[in-house]
């Protein structure tokens, strides 16, 4: 009996394999959903604490401005509660990696017990100089190469480290980077590239960074146990740190002081010796430079009386030469004048014999000379005759010459005359002929003409005579010219006219030609001859003239020879006249000038005798000046030899003197270096550090929590529509079957039975369905989020675990599911009678819809329309079904793609609008609005670029719980340009005294709202209290904001400013500027918005991932859900498609009869869809909420667009899939019986 | 009388599986215009096959069939539709009306694709009907769904009205009323009818009678006095 229901059921399956594949498909949909989600998280975390208990990650990680020592790490392993205590060394150092970058890393020195390094790839160091590394930044091609730590680290740096180079021996992850998040740094470009491990002799340190503590029986980590025993362990492990602190502190402080001490005496001696030493030299060498210059002195004098010595001696030898010369020369003078006296003696007798002869010259003179006078007067008479005679013969040949002339005027004019009459003859001549000859030549042709002998006279008088033949003839013009012109001629020659005539005329011409050229001949000849004369004439007055003046010139050369004689002769007289006064005045003066010389003479002999004595002195002089230049070189040498000894003596005391201060300078700065840095130091800072507080440890769980939150959501849904498509689906195959179902009753079954066989149907499927979808989803889902983390993870390969429990409630779930609607849909049917059942059913009767109601709409509609509105209205689990499925695929696009909206934008918007300054820069000390902006100058900034301002932890207490947030406290009361604090689109003000802003994160969290009183304790347990004035956007951190005046009021001091927003410069590196700023002196730390905003849009870039996983599922949803339903509405009325079709409806209009209905609920369904979307995605984000980030609850219009776009997409694409169904429909099947 | 359908030499064989089966086998006849034709013979003779071609919703093997000089065995699958559309008027022996539309909508359903139709509620007057027009099929007994779907057929104003079994699946007395619905559709607006049927008592009420058996026509007669439908018994 079960063999033949089992058999029966299968065929059923294998029958209707789409239906039974839907059911299974969407348990498995669900199952593998919510147990995919519903592991991911457990595995993923289950993956992190075994791997962070396999290496150990420290539980505990102490720090101390002053590092620890040895004893430390004893002291802290001695704990109670504490396993191990390793202390370590960490730095971080610039390396020159490809191409010659340089890179911070971050260096560690390798700890045993604790921090346990896994290996990727190599071994661990061996020898101190070797090094494993960073495996998600190296490659292993970095394997046995060398790591160098660059030139550029400061000396520092390069002193902490042992080698300038470590060769890599291996790749290693570490659990204290669980993620890929490696820090900053203050060196390079402020990011640390990746780790390096050292083994600890690697390094020179002088005291140990940090010690890292392990527990002992740790509890799993992430557990509340872990954090209970972190808890309890904590306060103890801090008092220590600060007790071993403090101590350090103390010894450095009083070794410090006692070195300091003892520095002191020893400079302050080392100054007295130096003084005193010092004044000693100063004094010799005073008394040594004056002594030298006393001899200097003395040797100027000595040579400078040399000089003028041997001047004066040059100066006498001068004088003595002068002298000599000077007598010598009077001497010589002396007997000149003596010579000379002799001789004008001498000429004086001749004198006088000349003077005698002179006066005899005289008289001979004046005798020639009047002979002279007397020859020139006879000269001068001669010479007018001889002239005269010659001008009256030239006066002659001038009358006769005019007279010829005259005459040959006259014959000239004569000829003349003669010529024109003969040329006026010879032209009456040529005249007569030319005439006679036209007269003959005329004649000539009448002749011929005629035939008739006419001469030329005839035929004029013949023409004269008025013979008209002729006339004609010639013509009367030719005739009346003959006629006219031949009684002229006749008339002038006074004869007739004829040859005979003219020959005679012709000859006389000629005649009187020949006269007049013989005429002329003559003529000439005479002129030839008169212009003779004139020649001669001419010469004749020339020379006339030429001789005149030639008498007159010689008679003048005498006359002026004359005069010149005359005037020597009065010369001569008058010179002996003055000779022979000379004469007698010379012979007075030599007599005087005999008794001058005489006087001389004696003069000279005394001048002698003076220049002798002169010679002798001169000479004694000499022999002095001789012996002094030898003397002054002694003096000379002497005293460069006691320079040269006191100068040696005096630098060799500078240098030891200079020696000796810069020893005690440096010793006295060292000294002050010392004091400042014991001033300096400070009160140690301790840090107690558990795993909380690294940023691998901590992100990974908040990280996880994201899948955990979606994960009980997502499956209900699946759930839900699982159960709705087992619903319609065993509903409709009950209907189908109801005939098999009353033969079996009929034959016998009970219901039970029946019932079996369709439990057995949906639940075979549902938990076929679990099955492939528990292992699918348990295993593949955690594994494909896995793998999205490996981006940021990565440190180890999941562990899949098993939750049995998990298990058990998803299969339960699943066939609660589909065999409870299959039992609810058979319990109706199964409970009708055996003979109802086998009657065919009546048709479902058609329902008026509301919207009939609605009159002039239906009937706007054609009744297809009504139809499928109809239809969408008649089965009510289909029309639930449709729209949680449809709905639910809208939906979950809706939220995958919402999640992103709201998310991807955290950061941007934090930073963008909200955070505007760039850096924020912690000091050491309390700052001053002064030394703030000097450190901006310093740095490079403006000073309008940094806003000081406190910034601090405080606990926010309310009803709801209490919670740590940052409280900003600006110096100016005003945060503009730094911050922007708005509630949506409206600026929020600065608050005043006695009012608070808080973030909205902060304020949804603890249910706070504007006007409530705030209560804010900071770490010195000081209590503030202000009103919520306003609640200020903000996505990243929690913070409170006060103004100065409300922080002194309610603690009575102003808070310390210890922090400086800096605003980054356009288009500078964010990395490199941070670096600048973290540099410079005083700072402690600089946090780099750019690196918070990389890290967290890095951090939320994988939810990309997340999208894509939803969609998948949505079109999933989508695609089982409408393939149900198609399936369903074709089986369920082929005989309604095979009637239209017979009644002619083409094959679109069949398929939109279907589809519409289709159509319309995908639209219903996507439309409410938008709406469960918008709820979902509201609850995920609530789940989603990462402490400290607040996610503004969005989803983009476009996001709405696209999830619906989708949708309908989904829809036309199986509609579009089922079309062949619809073509397949036979219209035979309209002929046939109804079942 | 014009001939308004012709049948020639048609041929149909069903390929089921590796069988063949003869529908049809070289069936000629001739329906005239505006008579009122009956085929009868046995089930499994071929009838519905012949109905099936002659409706455009299958097609021949062989042979050729025209409708008014048409030939209808020449068609595309496109043409058929258009042929089913605007050219035939079909009874279905369970009436095939759609469950959700009222008695009316029914109606035009089919009017509302055709190129001349009836006005639906006139029609469904015609067929006495006037008072049922807003009823479902669900509240309309078996001979008033036939009506209707008699109504749907001839509101679409068919060249051919083709009825399968038209009584088929009512009683005696409203099977009696169809008949007599038909005969006088016929009588009255000179439609052509065919109506195939097992009872051969019908053959009375027939202008043409054609006999089939095992695929093949067996014979056609014409009736000169064909008998009012009252006067049929079986």
């Amino acid at each position: 009996m079960v063999g033949t229901m089992l058999k029966s059921a299968l065929r059923e399956i294998r029958q209707s394999l789409g239906r039974y594949l839907a059911i299974l498909a969407i348990v498995g949909l669900g199952v593998g959903f919510f147990s995919g989600l519903r592991t991911s998280q457990p595995a993923m975390m289950a993956t992190g604490i075994d791997y962070l208990e396999e290496q150990r990650l420290y539980d505990f990680r102490l720090l101390s401005t002053l590092g620890f020592t040895e004893e430390d790490v004893e002291r802290f392993a001695g704990e109670a509660g504490v396993e191990a205590a390793r202390g370590a060394v960490f730095t971080d150092f610039l390396t020159v990696l490809d191409e010659g970058a340089e890179r911070v890393v971050r260096a560690h020195s390798i700890t045993e017990d604790v921090n346990l390094l896994s290996l990727t790839a190599g071994r661990m160091p061996e020898a101190p100089d070797e090094c494993v590394i960073d495996a998600r930044y190296f490659s292993p091609d970095r394997l046995d190469q060398a790591l160098t730590v660059s030139g550029s680290n400061d000396e520092d740096t390069r002193e902490l480290l042992r080698y300038d180079s470590y060769t890599v021996v291996g790749l290693v992850n570490s659990p204290s980077y669980l993620n890929y998040e490696r820090g900053t740094s203050s060196l390079g470009g402020g990011t640390i590239a990746g780790f390096v491990y050292i083994p600890l002799e690697g390094f020179d340190f002088e005291a140990f960074h940090e010690i890292y503590l392990t527990m002992t029986d740790p509890a799993p980590a992430y557990s509340d146990a872990y954090d209970e025993q972190v808890d309890a362990l904590r306060p103890g492990l801090e008092d220590l740190v600060e007790e071993r602190a403090g101590a350090r502190y103390e010894e450095i402080r009083s070794d410090a002081l006692e070195e300091i001490a003892g520095a002191e005496a020893e400079v302050s001696d080392g100054w007295d010796t130096y003084h005193s030493e010092r004044d000693d030299a100063d004094e010799e060498l005073k008394e040594a430079y004056q002594k030298l210059m006393d001899g200097e002195a003395e040797y100027k004098q000595a040579l400078e009386d040399y000089e003028q010595g041997k001047l004066d001696y040059a100066d006498g030898e001068q004088k003595v030469a002068d002298g000599q010369r000077e007598l010598e020369k009077a001497q010589r003078e002396l007997a000149a004048a003596e010579k000379k006296v002799a001789d004008a003696r001498e000429e004086a007798g001749i004198g006088q014999t000349e003077l005698d002869k002179a006066e005899q010259d005289l008289a001979d003179a004046r005798k020639e000379l009047n002979d002279g006078w007397a020859e020139y007067e006879k000269a001068k008479a001669e010479s007018q005759k001889e002239l005269d005679a010659a001008k009256k013969k030239l006066e002659d040949g001038e009358r006769e010459y005019n007279e010829g002339l005259t005459k040959l005027q006259a014959a000239e004019r004569e000829l003349r005359d003669g010529e024109a009459e003969l040329d006026s003859g010879e032209a009456s001549y040529t005249q007569l002929k030319q005439l006679y000859d036209s007269a003959s030549q005329a004649a000539g042709s009448v002749s011929a003409a005629m035939g008739v002998s006419l001469d030329a006279a005839t035929l004029v008088s013949r023409l004269a005579g008025g013979d008209q033949a002729l006339i004609a003839a010639v013509g009367q013009d030719t005739a009346n010219q003959l006629v006219s012109g031949w009684s002229a001629a006749e008339s002038q020659l006074g004869t007739s006219l004829n040859s005979s005539a003219l020959a005679g005329l012709r000859s006389r011409l000629d005649q009187s030609r020949n006269e007049l050229n013989a005429g002329r001949q003559e003529l000439s000849q005479s002129r030839q001859k008169l212009d003779q004369s004139r020649a001669e004439l001419d010469q004749g007055k020339k020379d006339y003239e030429t001789g005149k003046a030639e008498a007159e010139a010689e008679l003048d050369k005498a006359y002026r020879e004359l005069t010149k004689g005359e005037s020597e002769y009065e010369e001569g007289l008058k010179e002996f006249e003055e000779g022979r006064t000379e004469y007698d005045s010379g012979s007075a003066q030599l007599d005087s000038a005999q008794r001058e010389l005489a006087a001389g003479r004696r003069e000279l002999e005394r001048a002698q005798r003076e220049l002798d004595s002169a010679q002798q002195e001169l000479a004694e002089a000499k022999e002095q000046l001789d012996s002094a230049p030898q003397e002054l070189a002694d003096a000379r040498k002497e005293l460069d030899d006691g320079w040269a000894e006191y100068n040696g003596g005096r630098s060799d005391a500078d240098t030891e003197f200079v020696n000796a201060e810069t020893d005690l300078k440096d010793a006295e700065e060292k000294l002050a270096d010392a004091k400042q840095q014991l001033e300096d130091l400070e009160e140690p800072s301790t840090f107690t550090l558990t795993r909380e507080e690294n940023v691998g440890y901590a992100c990974f769980r908040n990280d996880t929590s994201i899948i955990e939150a979606i994960s009980v959501v997502f499956p209900v849904f699946f759930f839900l529509v699982a159960a709705l498509v087992c619903m319609t689906t065993m509903k409709r195959m009950v209907d189908e079957q109801r005939t098999q179902i009353g033969i079996l009753k009929a034959l016998g079954y009970d219901n039970g039975q029946i019932m079996g066989k369709y439990l057995f149907y949906s639940g075979s499927a549902a938990l076929a369905g679990s099955a492939l979808g528990y292992l699918l989803g348990a295993n593949g889902l955690p594994w494909i989020f896995w793998e999205i983390f490996a981006i940021i993870y990565g440190f180890a390969p999941l562990k899949l675990v098993f939750l049995p429990g998990m298990l058990a409630v998803s299969f339960a779930a699943a066939l609660l599911c589909s065999m409870g609607a299959t039992y609810l849909s058979c319990r109706v049917e199964l409970s009708r009678q055996a003979s109802d059942l086998l009657r065919p059913k009546a048709p479902k009767a058609g329902r008026r819809i509301f919207l009939e109601y609605l009159g002039p709409l239906w009937k706007h509609l054609s009744f297809l329309h009504k139809v499928s509105l109809r239809n969408v209205l008649r089965y009510r689990s289909r029309l639930v079904m449709m729209i949680l499925g449809i709905g639910g695929c809208t939906a979950l696009l809706c939220t995958g793609f919402g999640i992103r909206d709201s998310i991807k934008n955290v950061a941007g918007d934090q930073f963008g609008e909200i955070t505007l300054y760039d850096y924020a820069v912690a000091f050491q000390k309390e700052q001053t609005a002064e030394s703030a902006a000097a450190f901006l100058e310093e740095a490079g900034w403006s000073a309008s670029d940094g806003l000081l301002v406190h910034s601090g932890s405080v606990d926010v207490a309310a009803e709801a719980g209490s919670k740590s947030v940052y409280l900003v406290v600006p110096a100016e009361g005003s945060v503009e340009g730094f911050l922007s604090l708005h509630s949506g689109e409206t600026p929020i003000d600065y608050p005043g005294a006695g009012e608070v802003v808080v973030n909205i994160g902060l304020a949804e969290n603890l249910g706070l709202h504007v006007g409530d009183t705030l209560e804010l304790r900071d770490s010195a347990l000081g209590t503030m209290e202000a009103t919520i004035s306003a609640v200020a956007d903000n996505y990243v951190y929690n913070y409170v904001y006060l103004s100065p005046e409300t922080y002194a009021q309610q603690l009575g001091e102003l808070p310390e400013y210890n922090t400086l927003y800096v605003l980054g410069r356009e288009d500078a590196d964010p990395y490199e500027e941070g670096a600048v700023l973290l540099d410079q002196e005083g700072v402690s730390n600089v946090t780099i918005n750019q690196a918070t905003r990389d890290q967290v849009e890095n951090m939320l870039s994988r939810l990309d991932y997340v999208v894509v996983v939803v969609v998948i599922c949505a079109g999933a949803l989508a695609f089982i859900v409408l393939y149900n339903l198609t399936n369903i509405n074709i089986t369920e009325r082929i005989r309604e498609i095979a009637t239209i079709k017979v009644l002619g409806f083409y094959q679109n209009e069949v398929a939109s009869y279907v589809f519409r209905e289709i159509n319309m609920l995908s639209l219903l369904g996507s439309l409410v869809g938008l709406g469960m979307g918008k709820a979902l995605h509201a609850y995920v984000m609530e789940q989603v909420q990462i402490d400290s980030m607040f996610f503004a609850c969005r989803i983009a219009p476009l996001s709405y667009a696209i999830a619906f776009a989708m949708t309908m997409l989904f829809t036309v694409a199986i509609s579009t899939g089922m079309r062949p169904r619809l073509r397949r429909v036979d219209m035979a099947e309209s002929l046939k019986s109804i079942e | 009388m014009s001939v308004f359908v012709r049948f020639e030499h048609v041929k149909k064989v069903y390929q089921m599986g590796e069988v063949q089966i003869e529908a049809l086998r070289d069936a000629t006849f001739t329906v005239g215009k505006g008579e009122l034709c009956v085929i009868v013979g046995p089930s499994g003779a071929g009838k519905t096959t012949l109905l099936n071609i002659l409706g455009g919703m299958d097609t021949l093997t062989q042979g050729r069939i025209f409708l008014e000089n048409e030939e209808i065995s020449a068609y595309s699958s496109k043409q058929l539709t258009a042929y089913r559309r605007h050219d035939i008027g079909f009874v279905f022996q369970f009436y095939n009306l759609v469950p959700n539309l009222t008695a009316l909508e029914n109606v035009e359903l089919a009017s509302q694709i055709c190129k001349n139709p009836m006005d639906a509620a006139e029609v469904l007057r015609s067929v006495g009907l006037g008072d049922r027009l807003a009823n479902f099929p669900a509240q309309l007994s078996g001979g008033e769904q036939q009506r209707v779907a008699i109504a749907r057929a001839l509101a679409k104003n068919p060249k051919l009205l083709l009825c399968d079994e038209p009584t088929g699946a009512l009683d005696y007395t409203t099977g009696k009323a169809i008949l007599k619905l038909l005969q006088i559709m016929s009588r009255r607006q000179g439609m052509t009818i065919i109506i195939i049927t097992h009872n051969s008592a019908l053959t009375a009420m027939a202008d043409r009678v054609i006999q089939v058996k095992n695929g093949s026509v067996i014979s056609v007669r014409t009736n000169d006095f064909p008998a009012p439908v009252e006067e049929i018994e079986w």
